[in-house]
């Protein structure tokens, strides 16, 4: 009886001993890798319009979200922002990129390109396709965020949705006149208007085209043809 | 048998316990009887209107009896329907409850808390309170206080009640009133109200702030003047503001629906019109009725009617068709100047009053026929008198129009076109507001301090036949019927 109750008392102490190990911990040993963050909201490529912007607003900037695997490290480390030879717009013309430099200590960042307004752009979209590439300090991430593209223009392009019973015929002077008299390529619910929305943008078109015919005479499009907005 | 050293410490320490319950107590300590009290009650009701008086009177027990001061009461009241944080609300601090309850409507739990001073110990009684909407059905009286809005409710038991605006709106100021109405938009149910420059929609039971008109637009009105809201059908509202028309169509679309902009002139005018804030009002889209003349409107520039045309997806201003042989007038050319118009005694029938120079005229609409010119008469032929009218108001039963001359009610026989005085406001009593309801003609009156509500009920020939007085009000500006 004794020596069973040894016997237990020993593995008792064991058992408390035990506990005091010290735990490994599972940590992230994969290499260091980049890749586009996407969701939802952050889809793979952009459309940047300078219609919608004042004439004097010669450059703009949209932002790339960049994000890492593995920790930060306390040094700035280099990654490979490729643009793909098949890109249309010109760097340095059309477009510009700052260093592809992830911080020490960032985990995410907001890289931006630099569009530049061009005459050239008042009648052709021209695209940069961007493609992550690994480097000294990073892997190439995901598989399926590896690449972004950037559609630049200054022109307006006839959304799919457009309808002629609400707007009647599409051409691009209609289509200018109403976003610079909108502020805003939502139009049609395909570029984010609502129905509801949609019929008081034909008011308001219809209002607004009286006042620039009273001042300019009949707005001419395209095509040779007078713009009108049908009254439903 | 053999202890171990074990054994021998457990008994040791069974004994030390043993010995040291054996203590003299030597504390301060003493059981003392308290006051318990038990209470009850057979007063209390499930269910009482907002703001009415509710009485409560608790039966408290005492196990020992105590002087008046010895209990300490305290009357609160909280929301018991939500899972939200709820205020508590102190009623009172009395034995018995007798308080006008003021809260919202909804279900709540009523909180009777009698605290025994010498103890400190508290006893509580809990009741279900449910608080029933009393603003649920009346009139809504809309009244200019000192420039201000409030409204007041007239309740189907004729007891009126004043300041509910202002009562239940208290961190919301409204400036001068323009026009209280409700809309009813395929079961959802509001109130809104418009003042010189801004107006908002009020929950339908609770009548507190909902939203304000900044949002109700796709794009907000540089000017807002609102000078007309109506809802002409089911999922069709108009509001006139600063002349020009803003239409608001609902029914299936997916998405918000807000106010359309401006609706443009018909023949390339836009925004160049400027409508009268008198609407008329024609028949529903899609009903089978005879013309798409949804609303009429008079522009006061062109001096002539349009019609907003229901019968497209999209409301349009439309311009009258040329006048058939026989029509009686224009409606695109009425050259004079448009005084008053009201909804005669059919849906769609409109007495419209011109003036041209010295002559007043009448001029009947029909927006269910295709040529809606149904009459034109010289009303000031016959009746000179009613050249000094103020305002006007159409009977909704007779071929009949009440007109208010130098403090005088007329009744204008349109077939005859004969008029005569029926009745005689107060001396020192100015006529805020004059409408014909259907069975009453209101007459809002201001003399300087009050206004006064007369409701008088029509008889069958058109006349008075008795009048119920209301007091206690601003100056009368508005009143619609808000239905339950």
């Amino acid at each position: 009886m004794k020596n069973i109750n040894r016997l237990i008392a020993t593995a008792i102490l064991y058992l408390l001993i035990s506990a005091c190990g010290k735990e490994e911990r599972l940590m992230y040993k994969e290499p260091p890798a980049i890749y586009f963050s996407r969701d939802f909201v952050l889809p793979d490529s952009i459309n940047y319009t300078f219609v919608v912007k004042p004439d004097t607003v010669l450059r703009d900037t949209v932002y790339l979200n960049i994000r890492i695997t593995g920790l930060a490290t306390d040094a700035d480390r280099k990654f490979n922002l490729v643009i793909a030879d098949s890109s249309t717009a010109v760097k340095g013309k059309h477009f510009d990129i700052g260093p592809a430099v992830i911080k020490a200590g960032e985990y995410a960042i907001k890289f931006p390109v630099y569009l530049f307004r061009t005459p050239d752009m008042k009648d052709k979209v021209f695209s940069v396709y961007f493609r992550i590439a690994s480097s000294d300090d990073f892997a190439a991430g995901f598989a399926n965020s590896l690449k972004y593209q950037i559609r630049i223009t200054d022109m307006l392009l006839k959304p799919a949705d457009w309808s002629d019973f609400f707007y009647g015929a599409y051409s691009l002077t209609k289509h200018q006149f109403m976003v610079s008299r909108l502020g805003t390529t939502a139009i049609t619910m395909g570029t984010g208007a609502q129905f509801s929305e949609i019929m008081s943008i034909l008011q308001k078109m219809r209002v607004e085209l009286i006042r620039y015919e009273n001042t300019n005479g009949p707005l001419i499009d395209e095509n040779g043809n007078r713009v009108t907005f049908p009254a439903i | 048998m053999k202890l171990s050293v074990y054994n021998w410490l457990c008994v040791l320490m069974l004994v030390m316990l043993t010995l040291s319950g054996c203590l003299k107590d030597r504390s301060n300590k003493d059981i003392i009887p308290i006051n318990v009290l038990s209470i009850s009650d057979t007063t209390a009701v499930d269910a009482v209107l907002q703001f009415d008086t509710l009485t409560v009177r608790p039966d408290i027990k005492e196990a020992l009896p105590s002087d008046k001061d010895g209990l300490v009461y305290e009357w609160s009241i909280h929301q018991n329907d939500s899972e939200d944080a709820y205020p508590v609300y102190i009623l009172d601090s009395t034995r018995y409850l007798h308080q006008a309850i003021r809260v919202k409507p909804g279900i709540y739990r009523l909180i009777y808390k009698v605290t025994v001073k010498a103890s400190g110990v508290s006893y509580f009684k809990f009741f279900n309170l449910k608080v029933i909407n009393r603003f649920s059905e009346g009139w809504l009286v809309m009244e200019d206080v000192a420039g201000k809005t409030d409204m007041s409710i007239i309740l189907n038991t004729d007891t009126s009640f004043h300041h509910i605006f202002t009562e239940l709106n208290k961190d919301y100021v409204l400036n001068a009133p323009v026009q209280v109405a409700t809309t009813n938009f395929y079961g959802a149910k509001s109130v809104w109200m418009f003042g010189a420059d801004n107006a908002i929609e009020l929950e339908y039971t609770e009548m507190t702030k909902l939203t304000d008109y900044t949002s109700w637009f796709w794009e907000t009105p540089p000017v807002f003047h609102p000078q007309k809201f109506r809802q002409i059908d089911d999922g069709t509202n108009i509001m006139i503001n600063d002349g020009l028309l803003n239409v608001r169509v609902a029914g299936g679309f997916p998405g918000d629906v807000k106010y359309m902009n401006t609706l443009p002139f018909p023949g390339g005018k836009g925004d160049n019109y400027y409508f009268s804030s008198y609407v008329g009002v024609g028949p529903q889209p899609y009903t089978g009725e005879k013309t798409p003349y949804s609303a009429i409107f008079f522009d006061t520039k062109s001096k002539g009617f349009v019609y907003l045309s229901g019968a497209s997806l999209i409301p349009s201003l439309v311009a009258f068709s040329a006048p058939e042989p026989g029509s009686y007038f224009d409606m695109r050319n009425i050259g004079m100047d448009l005084l008053a118009m009201d909804q005669g005694n059919a849906p769609f029938l409109n007495n419209a009053i011109f003036k041209d120079n010295s002559n007043y005229y009448l001029y009947q609409i029909d927006g269910n026929r295709s040529d809606p010119t149904v009459g034109k008469k010289l009303i000031t032929g016959d009746a000179p008198e009613l050249a000094a009218f103020t305002k006007m108001t159409s009977s909704k039963k007779l071929q009949q129009i009440y007109f208010l001359v130098n403090g005088n009610i007329y009744l204008y026989d349109i077939p005859s076109g004969k008029a005569r005085a029926i009745k005689a406001i107060a001396a020192g009593e100015q006529v805020t507001y004059f409408q014909c309801t259907g069975d009453d003609v209101m007459v809002g009156t201001w003399n300087g301090t009050e206004g006064k509500l007369y409701r008088y009920r029509i008889s069958p020939l058109g006349d008075f036949q008795n009048v119920k007085v209301f007091t206690g009000f601003g100056k009368i500006v508005s009143m619609t019927y808000k239905a339950a």
